[in-house]
């Protein structure tokens, strides 16, 4: 148990699925990678999702977060259903309402740690908060670097670029797809921290995928799935705690 | 968006050298052929309206079936208007000097003598003086002081002009005389053209409206501006033929700029594909992707389009500049670079850019936003497209092949270039197919004798059939065209030699045109190289049946041996043989009978009228002996071996009768002038082709340097492994060599049998086509082919043989 802050109570939503089903292929061959889930995840509440490989994570977080479309069931980000969108609508929803953070991959090669940062800005035609720019990269302690291409950053540097992209349009959720899969552990230590700060002190709600039990033990709550289904959950667990659920999940972390 | 595609054009800029290149080069040809055409046109209007369009009015005879010239009294009329200004006369006619069978222009010096150039002597002041051009001096062996003698007449050289800069000399001998002494050399009276100024602070409309009163219906009376678009049009014949000629050449280096780009662009978005899922997933629309790509495909042409006019105005100037010092044809002094030249390719240059990036755009655009989540999946945009592809090009290539064997057996010209068409684009849609195929025909043996990296090198060739297919495209197109065009003009000049030969029952007829041609004449005529057989026919000129002082040769039997087919069919003792035109002008038919007088010697003969009779009226040389027992030599008939070299034997010949007035005729002077203007236009072709060629390679690099940014991991490894720089180097060689080697093979068959069926289409029957291919041509192209591909390597081979072995294991 890692936590100081104190507990969150869920007052209201930020995200919700209904009878969530996600198949793969057709006919007889399909695979189903979720079945039937149904999971809410609070505001300004920091939710890691966990599971073994081919729990159905990832394809998870991947509707959640408008990447992908639903089977059936029914993906609600803050109210709105997105199994009916096109994929104009997903788009904007993504630049406006969605921030990611990958394991590695985030940033554009050929675009300064500004330009990455404004990028879905931009996309959106919307007008940069400078005050909000400043804030966000002073407290990720990138206001020294963000002239910088991706390629003369640090993969910490680079993660937290990728970080400060997803807070700059103030989204409903953040997603976090393994961020800490390609740092060290002192570096992964850093970006949970700023995982953190970013729900302490911007209220940011975070769902963050993972298989590190040391990150999952630093959310507010994990998630378990195992076979596309929801397998139990955990409120501010330790390190052990994660362990054990996992070890009961069949799995190795 | 705009951001990110300047940032991505900036940061990536020497990816787009390749297809920059590649539009600069089309755009510079379109750019050059439009400066070209317009500095002609201004040229030519230059040379053929001199100063017309600075006179107010050009009066000339008003058309139709009144006099050709203007009255004596035109000029005083004109000239006494009080609306007119200077006023300046010509009296010009032509004069047919007999003795060299030539036509002179004889005409009054022009108003402005600049024009004139007196080069020794001076211009003629009276009756009985004339000043001739140098062409005329050189070709009549006439100095100022000599005696210019014609029919009509003669009269002393006074001087000798230069007329090159005189619009109204083009293409014939000029005589400068005084306006009495064109009536006399001439026969012409009257004024051939009065050019008027208009008095001080007289409107040119109001003079030329003055003059058109004074003159009424008898003259027609133009602007000077009308009077030189006249003349332009008059030499050019309103056509614009070499324009059209250059732009379908430009056209088709565009069509292989267009391939060069859409490969490029392909592979470019491609290795981008992730970056283009990672814009998807932080939420950018497919438009805005697609806008994106699409602007940076603009950028890219505008930029290559306005660097390619400026090098396309150079290169116009240069061509311009050379063609004037050569001093053939006319000299194109006034260059112009209008403002088509420079807006048209541009815009083109754009629109082929954009057209050609449209495809490889779109399927980029198509990413999933999931691709940028997996960190290690390899990236590679799809083509659903492919099957359907293949089938089309199958179908296009057995379709078009059968509609091309039908337009080539009936003679149809417009279905021999249609199925021509539909073939061609059959076997560019199949390439993906048919390109790996043909490498690995061509490539296994040479790949195995080169060990690994051969065959590595066949390997990573045919990994990406339908990058290597579309790499391949773009030299197949130049190739093709270069080998069609060389098989068709050989096929089609053998061709038409060997109906020549029929239609011509003599190789080279000598004749003299005024007395004999002397023994000297006639030995050396056997001593010009290629001569197999020749005859020697005595001559006398007298009437003939209607017409006066005709020559008539006598054909002694070795004639036998020189003139092919039926020629001679028919001649025998009594017998006058009259080609079947001079018959006819003699009022003579087949079987008439008719007497040939000379000098009291009497024969009757019977007249053969023949189609095929190298001469124009014969008899035994027995006969022409009794007719006139001194008879010389008049005429010499050659028989050339079937190879010879017609063209070389021609100039001797003309050579040897240089300055005796002898004219040499037959069916080898036209096949030697067929083989220039074939092997001229041939050239000139070729040389347009290059261009396209050029091009074509420099997508065969662009295309080996962007595989060797994307191999960059996997080149590393096999350095890793034990490759060797130079073994690296030698396998990127052999992949772009082996590229080259299957655009020419494939282009050589296409070319050959597209060489074949355009002289059938074209002939339709009317000439038996032989095949004939110009292996020594063919290999030309080979070799060039891999030189392009070993040149085209050299920068992709660099860069990768730069890489560190210790790459393999670092993160992209």
């Amino acid at each position: 148990m890692t936590t100081t802050g104190t507990p969150l109570t869920t007052t209201t939503t930020a995200a919700r699925t209904v009878g969530l089903v996600k198949e793969y292929g057709s006919g007889p061959h399909a695979v189903r990678a979720l079945d039937g889930i149904d999971v809410s995840f609070g505001t300004g509440e920091f939710t890691a999702i966990m599971g073994p490989s081919g729990s159905g994570k990832s394809t998870l977080m991947h509707l959640l977060a408008g990447l992908d479309t639903a089977t059936s069931g029914h993906v609600l980000l803050g109210g709105t259903d997105l199994s009916r969108m096109s994929d104009r609508e997903l788009a904007v929803l993504r630049r406006t309402r969605v921030g990611f953070v990958f394991q590695a991959f985030n940033l554009l090669p050929m675009l300064t740690a500004r330009q990455n940062i404004t990028l879905p800005l931009k996309l959106a035609g919307r007008r940069l908060d400078h005050a909000w720019l400043d804030l966000v990269t002073t407290t990720l302690g990138l206001d020294e670097r963000l002239e910088h291409r991706p390629s003369e950053l640090s993969g910490g540097q680079q993660q937290r670029v990728a970080m400060a992209r997803a807070l700059m349009t103030r989204p409903d959720v953040l997603f976090a797809d393994e961020p800490t899969g390609a740092l060290d552990s002192r570096t992964s230590a850093e970006m949970l921290a700023f995982l953190r700060r970013s729900v302490r002190e911007f209220g940011q709600t975070v769902v963050m995928v993972t298989h590190d039990p040391g990150a999952a033990a630093a959310a507010d709550r994990v998630v378990l799935l195992r076979d596309g289904r929801l397998a139990g959950e955990l409120r501010d667990p330790s390190r052990e705690d994660v362990l054990e659920a996992m070890g009961g999940l069949g799995a190795t972390a | 968006m705009t951001g990110l595609t300047l940032a991505t054009l900036r940061t990536q800029a020497r990816r787009y050298v390749g297809p920059g290149l590649a539009v600069l080069l089309g755009v510079a040809f379109v750019a050059t052929t439009l400066t070209l055409s317009a500095t002609l046109t201004a040229s030519v209007r230059t040379a053929a309206s001199g100063d017309l369009g600075a006179w107010a009015a050009v009066v000339s005879a008003a058309e139709g079936d009144g006099p050709e010239t203007l009255p004596e009294s035109a000029l005083e009329r004109v000239g006494d208007l009080p609306e007119v200004g200077d006023v300046s006369a010509e009296r010009s006619g032509v004069l047919v000097h007999d003795a060299v069978s030539d036509v002179f222009l004889v005409t009054t010096a022009p108003a402005d003598e600049r024009q004139l150039p007196v080069e020794s002597g001076r211009m003629p002041a009276s009756t009985g003086e004339v000043a001739v051009s140098t062409d005329v001096a050189t070709s009549l062996g006439l100095g100022v002081g000599d005696r210019f003698s014609t029919p009509r007449g003669g009269a002393t050289v006074v001087g000798v002009v230069d007329t090159s800069e005189d619009p109204r000399a083009t293409g014939l001998g000029t005589v400068v005389a005084t306006a009495d002494e064109v009536t006399a050399l001439t026969g012409v009276e009257g004024w051939t053209e009065l050019r008027a100024d208009a008095a001080d602070g007289v409107p040119d409309a109001a003079a030329v409206e003055a003059v058109r009163t004074a003159l009424g219906s008898e003259a027609t009376v133009r602007t000077g501006a009308e009077a030189a678009d006249a003349a332009v049009q008059q030499m050019t014949g309103g056509r614009d033929v070499l324009t059209g000629f250059l732009l379908a050449f430009a056209a088709v280096a565009l069509l292989v700029s267009a391939i060069v780009i859409a490969n490029t662009f392909s592979v470019l978005l491609a290795r981008r594909a992730r970056e283009t899922a990672l814009l998807r997933a932080v939420g950018a629309t497919r438009a805005q992707v697609l806008r994106s790509a699409l602007l940076e495909a603009v950028v890219l042409g505008l930029g290559a389009s306005l660097v390619g006019v400026g090098v396309g105005a150079l290169a116009a100037r240069g061509l311009a500049a050379a063609s004037s010092a050569s001093g053939l044809g006319i000299p194109l002094t006034t260059f112009t670079v209008p403002l088509s030249a420079v807006v048209v390719p541009t815009l083109v240059g754009v629109v082929v850019t954009m057209a050609a990036a449209l495809v490889p755009v779109v399927r980029s655009a198509r990413i999933s936003p999931m691709a940028a989540l997996r960190p290690d999946a390899a990236v590679t945009a799809r083509s659903r497209a492919g099957r359907v592809r293949i089938g089309l090009g199958l179908l296009g290539v057995l379709g078009g092949g059968a509609i091309l064997a039908a337009g080539a057996t009936a003679g149809v010209l417009p279905l021999g270039v249609l199925g021509g068409a539909v073939s061609f684009v059959g076997v560019l849609l199949a390439g993906s197919v048919l390109v790996p195929a043909v490498a690995r025909l061509v490539g296994s043996m040479p790949a195995r004798a080169a060990g690994i990296p051969g065959e590595m090198a066949l390997e990573n060739t045919v990994r990406h059939p339908a990058r290597a297919a579309s790499t391949a495209s773009a030299l197949l197109v130049g190739v093709t065209l270069i080998v069609m065009m060389s098989v068709g003009a050989a096929t089609g000049q053998r061709s038409v030699t060997g109906s020549l030969d029929d239609r011509f029952s003599v190789d080279v007829a000598v004749v003299a045109t005024s007395g004999d041609l002397g023994p000297g004449v006639v030995r050396q005529m056997d001593d010009i190289d290629g001569v197999v057989a020749s005859a020697d026919l005595p001559g006398v000129r007298t009437d003939v049946g209607d017409v006066t002082d005709q020559q008539v040769v006598g054909i002694p039997s070795s004639a036998a041996d020189v003139v092919r087919g039926d020629g001679l069919g028919g001649l025998a003792p009594g017998v006058l043989l009259a080609a079947r035109e001079s018959a006819d002008a003699a009022g003579l038919t087949d079987g008439a009978r008719t007497t040939l007088s000379v000098g009291g010697h009497d024969v009757p003969l019977t007249v053969r009228v023949s189609d095929d009779a190298p001469v124009s009226f014969a008899v035994t040389t027995e006969d022409l002996r009794t007719l006139a027992p001194d008879a010389g030599t008049r005429t010499v008939l050659l028989r050339l071996a079937p190879d010879a070299d017609a063209s070389g034997a021609v100039a001797q010949a003309k050579a040897v009768v240089a300055g005796t007035g002898a004219a040499v005729s037959g069916g080898a002077p036209m096949r030697a002038q067929l083989e220039e203007v074939v092997d001229t236009l041939l050239q000139v072709v070729t040389a347009l082709l290059a261009v396209s060629v050029v091009i074509a390679v420099v997508g065969i690099g662009t295309s080996l340097s962007l595989s060797v940014i994307e191999r960059t991991r996997e080149l590393a490894l096999v350095r890793a492994l034990g490759l060797t720089r130079r073994q690296l180097r030698g396998m990127l060689a052999g992949e772009a060599v082996l590229l080259a080697v299957v655009a020419t093979v494939v282009g050589s068959v296409l070319g050959t049998v597209y060489g074949l069926a355009g002289p059938m289409s074209l002939f339709g029957g009317s000439v038996p086509v032989v095949l004939d291919v110009p292996w020594d041509r063919l290999g030309l192209v080979a070799l060039a082919a891999v030189v392009c591909g070993l040149a085209a390597s050299v920068l992709p081979a660099r860069r990768a043989s730069r890489i560190a072995p210790a790459a393999a294991l670092a993160d992209d």
